[in-house]
């Protein structure tokens, strides 16, 4: 959802946590009957939240967010719903963005890893890009805080032609 | 005493199987011996489906490199390279070996790996958190990732082998980057039909030596003689 799946910068992943050692990183065998079940409800409202971005209903994606959400854009943070909403209408007056979940991961109690194909068309239906990407979700509740985008190497981006790293979401 | 392990790739099962064509080559002129690791990811533990993803995997290789008495070689195919760059930082570890694989840096995930892939292999969620090749049936696998492969029923048992694995294998964000500061050698399938060649050199530039083989995705079914061979070349280099 959103940012077109160009690199966030690694610190943001280490801020939630990700980038300790696996091991180290929450027991997954703690409460999980409970857990689950929090989990599979949570994982509806995340996939209800990808529907709402990709059919452009803004208010019901906005819905999902937490008041102060924390979003990427580019190399730089959005914050609250305001600049959200102020984000996607403008996104949406130049691409439509499908993002599709495939799958869902809990990689601690509060944070998924959503991996989407995503599909950008430009307003007359040509597509722009296809893209397979990992979003981290944090969630407070069953309402998203933040979104990080698990970033490609370096090198990889650079791989990547400039019209491609065009922020089209 | 030297050993060599192998890491399989994604979304199959029965590493023993893969490797053996190469494992039996190399033991043969060398005298090493070989394990391949069994993936909890792909169901080859006891753990349950959907339930095990890279840090279990990454575990399942460290155990082994733990249980090594003297330097091992780790081999990775594909998502194995993955699970080598969270598990394989170890002080049994001397060389590396990757074919059409991924050296991620930290906080990568292998879906992101493959991010910009033209033609992604597609994949369908199922009910238990795993993940499987969708839409595929023997003979389009065969077209796709062993395309080189002569034998008939080498084909028919590695689409046996095709199997879920837990998504979690596909989304979790590495925290190490093992290959950094270790030898290692990239074998580069320049016929490969689902990891781009342009990918597979990216990541074949982080290695300290590359080679092309003209091979599909599969190597070391198809030419097991030109793996064993490389192997046989870098275990020789430490004497």
């Amino acid at each position: 959802m959103i940012v077109a799946g160009r690199p966030t910068d690694a610190t943001a992943v280490e801020q939630m946590g990700l980038m300790r050692p696996l091991s180290e990183v929450g027991s997954r065998s703690q409460n999980r009957s409970d857990s689950t079940n929090r989990h599979a409800t949570a994982e509806q409202s995340v996939r209800a939240a990808y529907a709402a971005y990709s059919a452009q209903r803004l208010a019901d994606l906005l819905a999902f967010m937490t008041s102060d959400v924390d979003w990427p854009d580019r190399n730089g943070r959005l914050r609250g719903r305001d600049e959200l909403r102020s984000y996607w209408t403008k996104q949406w007056a130049r691409t439509r963005t499908q993002d599709v979940p495939t799958a869902i991961a809990w990689l601690e109690d509060a944070v998924c890893a959503v991996l989407l194909d995503q599909t950008v068309r430009s307003l007359d239906g040509e597509v722009v890009s296809r893209a397979r990407l990992v979003h981290l979700l944090q969630l407070d509740g069953l309402l998203i805080s933040r979104l990080d985008i698990v970033p490609l190497a370096q090198s990889q981006s650079q791989a990547i032609p400039d019209e491609k790293k065009e922020s089209h979401t | 005493m030297t050993e060599i392990l192998f890491v399989h790739g994604a979304l199959v099962r029965d590493g023993d199987w893969w490797w053996r064509p190469v494992a039996e080559r190399v033991e043969d002129a060398t005298g090493v011996r070989s394990r391949a690791i069994a993936l909890p990811s792909c169901g080859e533990t006891e753990a349950l489906a959907g339930t095990a993803g890279l840090r279990e995997d990454a575990e399942a290789l460290r155990r082994a490199l733990d249980a090594v008495e003297g330097s091992a070689l780790v081999v990775g195919h594909s998502y194995g390279g993955t699970v080598i760059a969270e598990g394989a930082d170890h002080p049994s570890v001397r060389e590396l070996m990757y074919i059409s694989s991924y050296l991620p840096e930290a906080g990568m995930a292998q879906g992101a790996i493959m991010s910009d892939e033209r033609d992604p292999v597609q994949i369908a969620p199922q009910e238990d958190g795993t993940l499987r090749v969708d839409g595929y049936d023997q003979k389009s696998f065969t077209a796709r990732f062993l395309q080189d492969v002569q034998d008939l029923s080498a084909q028919a048992e590695a689409w046996k082998r095709v199997t879920a694995q837990s998504a979690s294998a596909f989304v979790t964000p590495t925290t190490r980057a093992a290959w950094q500061g270790v030898a290692s050698t990239y074998l580069v399938c320049t016929q490969d039909r689902t990891t781009s060649v342009e990918l597979q050199r990216i990541h074949a530039a982080r290695t300290t030596r590359a080679i092309d083989v003209n091979t599909g995705h599969h190597p070391f079914l198809s030419r097991p003689d030109l793996v064993a061979a490389e192997l046989i070349q870098s275990l020789r280099s430490w004497s």
